[in-house]
């Protein structure tokens, strides 16, 4: 499904990836660790296409064709998400409203009808069972004043009603008491399907105990430095980064 | 690059002349030209007294420079102050106005034929071309419930005493400069009396189109509702492409008596000006207050103004009856050139009197833009309350937002709240809307809309359409 | 839509006033160079003219008084003598160095001095001119700008002593600074006064400054204070300081304290108001470089027929700074208040954070007061705000104390010296805190216990 070839990029003419390779295909769930300031984030960023981020060579392949000339609507429109690891705060916007907005983007995308308020709503509430949120949150402006809990699951329910078939988790953990990050934990899970994949970048093993990773990889200095199943995120909670990270300077 | 820069043109889809031959006297202003205008109207002695009143304290009057705006001095006698559309013959129904003027209110998309909305509600209009009333609809309908809705002009031939009473009892001739101009020289308008317990069954309004090149409009509407009755009325404006400014210093004034409720709404879009040189446009200089007569009275005033060169309005009310509530709800764009300078007065006199401010200014482009405005709890203002919110958005670093309160407290009773802040769209706000798949323009329009939402919801169904798709229609193009 | 205060005509003796300064002038001898920069700002002074009604700044102010008073300067022969213990009241315990004027004069018996780091100038004029001749001449120089205010160009044209401080890079001064300027109006004429105060914190030096003028009752006749304060912050310095105005009822004060701050230098300023009959301060910062941080707050509290007229500017030039102000008046019988305060942004002062918020608590309902909180934006990526309140206590607030207990009254003047003293607690002098408090029990003493 997502294909990452020996890809680089830069904010503000600084190399923050440089050269990373990365394969994710149907039904896998792919872990990406790493310290602060590894890059896990700006990976996410750059396979979304965020403006700030330029690719400076390599590839991102999507579903066989490369993304990089797309901008993010239509990365969005093909079926890539991601949840933000600080979702920004739309003063004014109405929740409800923004999530008809996305979701009706992606019918006009898909050729088919909008729907009204009324035909989103039966949805809305249906999704918001899925992910146990408190549907008092979908008439409040899109994350204002929501807690840090409340703006991931808020995240997790715009995954659930837009389906992507690649969803991008950046820090989706980060900031969760222990309830919180279980009932984000179980909206993932429900919402992982064969057909679907799923990328989670995180700096800690905990989320990885609810939702079970196919591949682990751990992002360095900006390059994939060790691979390996789930067993790997628990050395990682045990031993930290440094012996991986040692490792691999070693065998340089 | 920043997605927020680069600034783009819009078109004004409104900025077309029609070919109207017209009656239209000699530039410049004299008391002859007063005394023209009055004589031509065939108005009684009480209207040229009125009009020479003005006109005499207007020459001693400076031209104010006191707004945040900036614009070549004016020759006021190098504009036209009476310009109609000749009449074929008399007319007595619609059927005789002119084709081509229906035409070009159709254009506009008024209608000026009885038909109904496409909601199903009616509406009344009050057609105003160039310097003249040209066609009054459901005039007849309303008549039926007391209700008097006409020009300005019918209104001074067919009601003196009404006219006479209340004209010039909100905003005197002497209020301001261009009050002082516009109690001279206007020439027609509309006129609206609703009797006592009586509510407007249908939304009242006037549409005021300028044509003629180096015409000034100054047009008068008074609004008189009686004890126990409720209007709800509506403005809008439009005028040709010409590379002259013109001149529109209109008067409102709003009369509302016990227990009275009037809610005046306004989508203003005047040509701009061209977008990239400023040139033409119209300095809309318009003078609006409303006085809260009676006890429980309610004047509301809501304006989406978007359009005009520049923009020099500051709709208020008097609130002068014990219980009297005054409300200005107002969103101000400017984009490219345009100047807009904009707020009200809220003047507390009687007891337990309320007011309500909201107003929001977005600029864009190399606009600049200015709230206004005045709050006066005065000595016999006891308990009297206002809240006001006034909040600024900026798009692009080349604009300016400004805002500038007056706050005067005289009764310990009196109880004043006042709150600004200024926000931009951040470019992490539109990268979240786009990675839902949802286009920087949508997501523009969707954040401008959640700004001015407080706003949007006083204005009456349609409007409120019209002014959502205008906000979308002037910002095309400022993010790319 | 003129938005004037409307008020009394008077009489403006300009000429008169003008002739009598003129009169005033060279009866003092300075060096050269002093005789020049003076003139140079009289000549500034005489083309600026009085301030007017037209100009915005001064819009809603009478100078009349002031204008038609005739004062004259201070007599030196006339000075009262003062003991330490006739000063106690009004001294910041903490100070550990303090300089006393009495009616412009300096007073070296009353004035304090321990303990001086190595390299710190703090002295009046004469005595720094003999010290510190040369950077006396090179500081007054570069802060005397041209800048719009007539009554600032007074001052510099007419100022005898001050006071000159200059704290060397990475020196930190712990104790309090304290400077009084006490008047005693024991004549029956009207009589004025140029305070002037110079403060330069070199590279990260940190300064805890008191300015206090204070008017000895009773006063046989009017005064008028022409009080001018230069706060020079060069980068990473640190001041806080607390002006301190309680005049005598029947004194004038205009004053004016600029502040430019130089890259991330920070500095805390409160003003607080209780006396005269007519007082004005004004202050203007102005951020010159990156990352500055500003903190504002005034207080005035109001009785009798006082005036206050406070007035600020907050001029972002550069990006990356950050002011917070707050001003508080509590009005009582037919005092008058006004606040009017200016945040400018910029073009390309970008992520510049600037808030402000006015809150006014009326007492009496023959108390008057104005307020203009005003915005100027020129860019677009800046967090700016700005609050007002106007009315009484919250009725909440009341009713929660009742419901302790509380009687109306008591409830009432808690609340209301809470109000003041959320402002006092910021002044980084505890005696200093304890001396206003009481000073502000006592001016509202009348409106809860009369």
């Amino acid at each position: 499904m997502l294909e990452i070839r020996d890809l680089h990029a830069c904010r503000d003419e600084k190399e923050i990836l440089k050269g990373i390779n990365l394969s994710v295909k149907s039904g896998e769930i792919h872990a990406i660790m790493g310290p602060n300031g590894s890059g896990k984030s700006t990976l996410a960023k750059v396979v979304v296409g965020h403006p700030a981020y330029t690719v400076t060579s390599g590839d991102i392949l999507y579903q066989g064709k490369s993304i990089l000339e797309e901008n993010p609507e239509q990365r969005a429109l093909d079926g890539i998400f991601m949840a933000f690891q600080y979702p920004v705060e739309i003063p004014g916007v109405n929740n409800a409203n923004f999530l008809r907005l996305a979701y009706n983007a992606k019918r006009t995308f898909q050729g088919q009808e909008e729907l009204d308020p009324l035909e989103f709503d039966d949805l809305l509430q249906e999704k918001l069972k899925l992910v146990e949120m408190d549907p008092s949150f979908i008439n409040r402006s899109v994350n204002e004043g929501f807690s840090g809990g409340e703006k991931k699951k808020n995240e997790i329910l715009q995954m659930a009603i837009l389906e992507p078939q690649l969803s991008i988790l950046d820090e989706t953990d980060s900031g969760l008491d222990i309830d919180a990050l279980r009932e984000v934990a179980n909206g993932v899970n429900k919402l992982m399907q064969p057909d679907r994949a799923m990328i989670l970048v995180t700096h800690y093993q905990r989320l990885l105990n609810y939702v079970q990773p196919d591949f682990v990889h751990v992002l360095s200095a900006g390059r994939i430095v060790k691979s390996g199943g789930k067993d790997l995120a628990l050395e990682l909670e045990d031993r930290g980064y440094d012996w991986v990270i040692d490792q691999q300077t070693a065998e340089v | 690059m920043s997605t927020l820069e680069s600034i783009a043109n819009q078109e004004y889809k409104y900025g077309f002349r029609s070919d109207i031959e017209s009656d239209v006297i000699p530039k410049g202003l004299t008391e002859d030209t007063v005394r023209l205008i009055s004589a031509r109207k065939n108005e009684p002695a009480f209207m040229l007294e009125f009009r020479l009143k003005a006109f005499r304290h207007w020459q001693k009057m400076e031209e104010p420079h006191w707004a945040n705006v900036d614009y070549p001095a004016i020759d006021y006698q190098d504009i036209i102050y009476y310009a109609a559309p000749k009449p074929k013959a008399k007319k007595k129904s619609l059927d005789e106005v002119d084709p081509e003027l229906l035409k070009t209110f159709d254009k506009l998309g008024i209608s000026l034929t009885e038909q109904k909305r496409l909601s199903g509600v009616p509406i009344a209009v009050d057609a105003v071309f160039d310097s003249v009333s040209v066609a009054t609809t459901f005039k007849k309908d309303l008549l039926k419930h007391g209700i008097i809705f006409c020009s300005f002009s019918e209104a001074v031939q067919e009601y003196p005493e009404l006219v006479e009473k209340y004209l010039g009892s909100v905003v005197p001739t002497t209020d301001n400069f261009f009050a002082a101009l516009n109690s001279a020289v206007f020439s027609d308008g509309s006129f609206c009396y609703i009797p006592p317990d009586t509510v407007c069954p249908m939304d009242l309004s006037t549409y005021f189109r300028i044509n003629t090149e180096g015409a000034g409009q100054f047009e008068r509407t008074l609004i008189i509702c009686d004890r126990n009755s409720k209007v709800s009325y509506l403005e809008g404006c439009t005028a040709p492409m010409f590379d002259t400014n013109q001149l529109h210093a209109a008067v409102v004034e709003l009369v509302a008596l016990e227990n009275a409720e009037i809610k005046y709404s306004t989508v203003q879009n005047w040509f701009a000006g061209d977008p990239k040189t400023g040139k033409g446009g119209i300095y809309n200089f318009v003078t609006k207050r409303g006085k809260c007569l009676g006890d429980h009275s309610h004047i509301s005033w809501t304006q989406v103004e978007t359009g005009s060169a520049i923009t020099w309005k500051y709709p208020s009310c008097i609130l002068q009856g014990d219980y009297s509530k005054g409300e200005f709800y107002s969103v101000a764009l400017t984009n490219n050139l345009q100047q807009a300078d904009t707020g009200t007065k809220m003047i507390h006199i009687g007891k337990n009197t309320t007011s309500t401010i909201i107003s929001k200014g977005i600029s864009a482009g190399k606009s600049t833009n200015a709230y206004r405005g005045m709050v006066s709890m005065k000595k016999s203002a006891t308990n009297a309350r206002n809240f006001t919110q006034c909040d600024s958005m900026l798009i692009g670093s080349n604009c300016a937002a400004n805002t500038f309160p007056v706050i005067e407290v005289q009764n310990k009773t009196a109880r004043v709240e006042h709150e600004a802040s200024t926000s931009k769209i951040s470019e992490d706000q539109l990268f979240y809307f786009r990675q839902r798949g949802i286009e920087t323009e949508e997501a523009m329009s969707a954040i401008i809309n959640g700004f001015c939402k407080e706003v949007f919801r006083e204005l009456p169904g349609e409007f409120a359409v019209e002014a959502t798709r205008l906000l979308g229609l002037k910002l095309e193009n400022t993010v790319g | 839509m003129a938005i004037q205060m409307q008020s009394k005509p008077t009489v403006i003796q300009e000429e008169a006033f003008r002739n009598h300064l003129s009169r005033l002038q060279s009866c003092e001898q300075y060096p050269a160079w002093l005789t020049s920069l003076k003139q140079e700002a009289l000549n500034r002074f005489e083309a600026l003219g009085l301030p007017s009604r037209r100009q915005e700044a001064w819009r809603s102010i009478d100078l009349a008084p002031i204008l038609n008073a005739q004062f004259r300067p201070f007599d030196e022969k006339q000075r009262p003598h003062l003991s330490q213990a006739d000063i106690a009241p009004y001294v910041c315990q903490e100070a550990t160095n303090r300089l006393v004027f009495v009616n412009g004069f300096y007073d070296a018996d009353l004035s304090t001095f321990t303990s001086l780091l190595a390299g710190c100038v703090v002295g009046d004029f004469q005595s720094a001119s003999r010290t510190h001749g040369d950077l006396l001449q090179s500081t007054l120089s570069s802060l005397v700008t041209e800048g719009d205010d007539a009554f600032e160009s007074l001052n510099t044209a007419l100022f005898g002593n001050g006071v000159f401080i200059s704290i060397p890079e990475n020196t930190v001064i712990e104790a309090p600074i304290e400077i009084l300027f006490l008047t005693a109006a024991n004549q029956d004429v009207p009589q004025f006064g140029y305070p002037r105060v110079l403060v330069t914190l070199n590279p990260h030096a940190k300064l805890n400054l008191i300015t206090r003028s204070v008017g000895l009752e009773p006063a046989k006749s009017s005064y008028f204070n022409n009080m001018v304060v230069d706060l020079n912050l060069l980068e990473g310095a640190s001041l806080q300081y607390t002006y301190i105005q309680s005049e005598a009822s029947n004194a004038y004060q205009l004053a004016k304290t600029n502040l430019l701050l130089h890259e991330k230098s920070q500095a805390d300023l409160t003003s607080i108001t209780l006396g005269g009959q007519l007082s004005r301060h004004a202050v203007a910062v102005k951020f010159l470089a990156e990352h500055g941080t500003c903190q504002l707050q005034g207080l005035s509290v109001l009785n009798d027929e006082t005036q206050v007229f406070d007035y600020t500017v907050m001029d972002h030039l550069k990006p990356n700074c950050t002011s917070q102000q707050l001003y508080k008046g509590i009005l009582a019988a037919q005092a008058r208040s006004e606040f009017d305060g200016t945040i400018i942004i910029h073009q390309n002062a970008q992520q510049s954070d600037a808030s402000q918020l006015n809150r006014t608590l009326m007492l009496s309902d023959d108390a008057r007061v104005l307020t203009r909180p005003q915005l100027k934006i020129d860019a677009d990526d800046v967090k700016c705000s700005h609050g007002a309140t106007v009315g009484q206590l919250e009725e909440e607030q009341l009713f929660y104390l009742a419901s302790r207990g509380l009687s109306a009254q008591t409830a009432q003047s808690v609340l209301t010296y809470g109000f003041a003293e959320e402002v006092i607690e910021k002044i980084p002098s505890v005696s200093v805190q304890n001396q206003l408090i009481q000073q502000v029990h006592k001016a509202l003493h009348d409106d809860y216990n009369g």
